[in-house]
């Protein structure tokens, strides 16, 4: 299969390093051999944050680099809709795109300096990504909160990507995620993976 | 049998640290580093503390090593700068207790304010530099490291960066050795570090020098990976991983030792091959050296020499050196969207406080923590910033340059209480011996937020938690000689700007301001939120130039020829209440917990959920 480019987009606070490190374990767990890779520090101030992730079957190698050129991305996965134009270039033609619907706005739209940009989804499926939006936001309040965002995206993602199958992405939330919050995390993906 | 957890960089090194059987480890926080001692300060049976600053860090470290313990200690590459005064003079001493330093590097400074290179303190101070690509490797260097500080009686750097302190993966991990310290035998001649031992300790430098060279030439993690064809590739930590993944044919020499080289096997491996090409971030570390040992090379000529280095911008310098690679795919393409800076939080208590000194149009020196922020748009409140704590430096120097200008006013300090504490302390000693006119505003905000809310001095809380003793910033300044000192909560609004105005404004006289609202983040402060009534908003903006992440301008679906008014994401407010008090018509008002605002929503901003 060759190794699998997963990127992450968001915008800081919205939990996107546990979600990488969750989507890992699942891998892991599913017995691929995976690096990461993310960014942390000033970053986490409402400005712009991604994650790599790379899985490979170990028999074959495994995986040396923690990040991908741009153009060998297989997924995006954007906790925004502009972060992920800002980060579509890191894909191949053809790589799949899941995408929370929620816009976050950065300070030069607060402040009236740029518009927000319109129809996402179709500026990416134009770019030759076949793009899922998800309104992660929605169903991280069903599920109980708002921050559940982050686990609402894996259960769309886990749906494009059999080969770690849901059971490994469940297990690993029960690894990472503290029991007070384990139940409304567990509800958030199902109801993602449901679709 | 071997056990693999799934460990990020730090964590590596954390780990590897532990196994190696430390029992004191100091660090200040700083990006990539910060969760390197977040991480050992999880395992058992060691001690391990924040330190007030990188040197106080490295000199605790010291002592534990000279004791006979094996210690370690961890900071961001700009703390060496401040740690270099002791790490200089300690290499020069007979280290006892091994002693590692982990350094984390940023090029292309992503959380930082410069992108030195730390290798050079390895020719600059005699020390070995070992760098890791990956996390398992970060682990096994680490133990490494150990091992070399106690057999040749030296401190050894660790070279880590942001791409191999965030990155995971999959580590082997062993038991931990047992702690056994080597006792502590006084010394003077090993320890005292002045003339005449200071001198008879750089002649045996020399010494120590030939047996680290003869160390590098035989370590097995300097390795060569054989390849096809006339050109050879030296490279090393994550770029040789980069490498091999997009040349994986390519002859490659990986390095573990960046200083000192394994000159005579690089000499050898350059004789086999027609040219030799140095891969490295910033500048022309090996190059340099390989040229000085008489090995002819390229490298900078072919690769950026700032910056982070990129797979793209390898496999372009690759192909431009000649190397025949398959081209990389075709990336989708996208127009370029507007950039994402950083904000403060919701309900940050720097807000109020940066929005007044930008009103009060006063120079005001900036300093390192979130409030640097204050200089992104809209604001544009700190006119510098160079290195932690220099905010009052630099206005005691600019007040003096310019204290026969009639129009000049004295200039203003602004920092946090970490950085207050770790290198402010001498400087506001220096305000009142030399008489300067210093005017501070001290943002005390109970955390090292910039880092990811740590412990400190202000909060009196140790890295596991402990209370100690809190740091009393207001007697601090009293006793060293600041007179005028007030403390004011900045979520009021219009008092905390009289004080500012009235004590910063005021000529000839040092004052400092205490604000004390704690950092919103840290302490995961929540109040009802607040809600506009586009009714009686006007919309006039003052809300939005207070620059808070919530704060929006909308069309109401019930005012559509009308003018924008401000909406507030409730998801988002946590209630700090400060863009209600700007609001000159009342407009803003906080919500009651449970009951629905009684107000039109904007269009496209329907209640979720």
């Amino acid at each position: 299969m060759g190794v699998k480019n997963l990127f992450f987009a968001g915008v800081g606070g919205q939990g996107l390093v546990l979600s990488n490190q969750i989507q890992a374990r699942a891998a892991l767990r599913a017995g691929f051999d995976v690096k990461t890779s993310d960014i942390y520090g000033l970053a986490m101030r409402g400005g712009s944050v991604y994650g790599y992730q790379r899985f490979g079957v170990l028999a074959e190698g495994g995986v040396l680099s923690s990040t991908f050129p741009a153009g060998a991305g297989d997924v995006l996965v954007s906790f925004e809709p502009l972060e992920a134009l800002r980060w579509a270039h890191l894909m191949r033609r053809g790589a799949r795109a899941v995408v929370n619907a929620s816009p976050v706005y950065p300070s030069a739209v607060l402040l009236e300096k740029a518009p927000y940009p319109r129809d996402v989804v179709a500026t990416l499926a134009g770019a030759g990504l076949e793009v899922t939006a998800v309104d992660a936001q929605a169903i991280a309040l069903r599920a109980g909160s708002a921050k559940l965002v982050n686990v609402a995206l894996l259960g769309a993602l886990a749906r494009e990507l059999p080969e770690v199958g849901p059971e490994h992405v469940r297990a690993a939330i029960r690894e990472l995620v503290p029991a007070a919050m384990l139940e409304a995390n567990l509800k958030a993906f199902e109801l993602a993976y449901a679709g | 049998m071997s056990e693999r957890q799934f460990l990020t960089g730090n964590q590596a090194v954390a780990r590897a640290a532990w196994e190696a059987g430390v029992t004191v480890a100091t660090s200040y926080p700083g990006s990539p580093a910060t969760q390197l001692m977040e991480a050992l300060a999880g395992h058992p049976g060691l001690y391990t503390e924040w330190s007030a600053s990188e040197k106080v860090a490295l000199e605790v470290a010291i002592g534990a090593s000279l004791a006979g313990a094996r210690a370690f200690c961890a900071m961001k590459h700009v703390g060496v700068n401040i740690a270099s005064d002791p790490l200089m003079t300690f290499a020069y001493s007979r280290v006892n207790g091994g002693f590692v330093l982990a350094v984390g590097d940023d090029p292309g400074m992503h959380s930082s304010q410069n992108e030195q290179d730390s290798r050079t303190w390895g020719p600059f101070g005699f020390l070995p530099v070992l760098e890791p690509g990956d996390a398992d490797s970060a682990r096994r260097l680490t133990l490494e490291a150990f091992a070399l500080s106690e057999r040749l009686e030296t401190p050894v750097m660790l070279r880590l960066f942001d791409k191999t302190c965030h990155m995971a993966g999959r580590v082997e991990v062993g038991e931990r050795r047992p702690p056994a310290s080597r006792g502590y035998t006084p010394s003077q001649a090993d320890h005292f570090m002045a003339p005449p031992y200071s001198i008879a300790r750089r002649e045996k430098l020399e010494e120590r020098m030939r047996a680290l060279q003869a160390w590098a030439e035989g370590w097995e993690e300097n390795r060569e990976l054989p390849g096809q064809g006339r050109l050879g590739l030296v490279a090393s930590g994550h770029l040789a991983l980069y490498a091999r993944e997009l040349a994986p044919g390519l002859p490659l020499f990986q390095l573990a030792s960046v200083f000192p080289l394994p000159l005579e096997r690089l000499r050898a491996f350059a004789a086999r091959h027609e040219r030799l090409l140095v891969l490295e971030e910033l500048g022309p570390f090996l190059e340099d050296r390989l040229r000085l040992a008489g090995i002819a090379c390229e490298g900078k000529r072919w690769f950026p020499d700032r910056g982070e280095l990129t797979p793209e911008l390898i496999h372009r310098g690759l192909v431009q050196a000649g190397v025949a690679l398959p081209p990389l795919p075709e990336a989708a393409a996208v127009p370029a969207p507007i950039p994402r800076s950083p904000m403060l939080c919701p309900g940050c208590p720097h807000r109020p406080v940066i929005r007044i000194l930008q009103d009060l149009k006063i120079t005001c020196h900036g300093d390192i923590g979130c409030y640097l922020m204050g200089s992104y748009e809209p604001f544009s409140a700190f006119k510098t910033s160079i290195s932690m704590a220099a905010s009052l430096g630099v206005a005691m120097g600019m007040g003096r340059a310019q204290q026969d200008d009639p129009a000049a006013r004295p200039p203003v300090s602004v920092l946090g209480d970490s950085t207050f504490v770790h290198s402010g302390l001498p400087s506001m000693a220096n305000a009142a011996y030399n008489g300067h006119t210093l005017k501070v505003v001290l943002l005390d905000n109970q955390s090292t937020s910039m880092t990811g809310c740590q412990e400190n001095p202000s909060t009196g809380k140790d890295i596991r938690g402990v209370k100690h003793r809190a740091f009393d910033f207001l007697g601090f300044c009293r006793v060293v000689g600041m007179e005028d000192v007030t403390e004011v909560d900045q979520f009021d609004f219009k008092a905390t700007k009289a004080v500012l105005k009235e004590k910063l404004e005021a000529p000839g006289k040092s004052a400092v301001v205490i604000a004390k609202r704690p950092c919103a983040l840290k302490y995961k402060v929540r109040e009802p939120f607040f809600y506009v009534d586009p009714d009686v908003c006007i919309g006039c903006r003052t809300c939005i130039k207070v620059s808070c992440p919530p704060i929006s301008m909308q069309r109401y679906a019930h005012k559509p020829e009308g003018k924008l008014n401000s909406f507030i994401d409730e998801t988002q407010c946590v209630g700090c209440s400060v863009c209600s008090q700007v609001c000159p018509v009342g407009a803003i008002k906080r919500s009651t917990p449970g009951a629905e605002p009684p107000v039109p929503r904007p269009a496209g901003h329907e209640r979720k959920g």
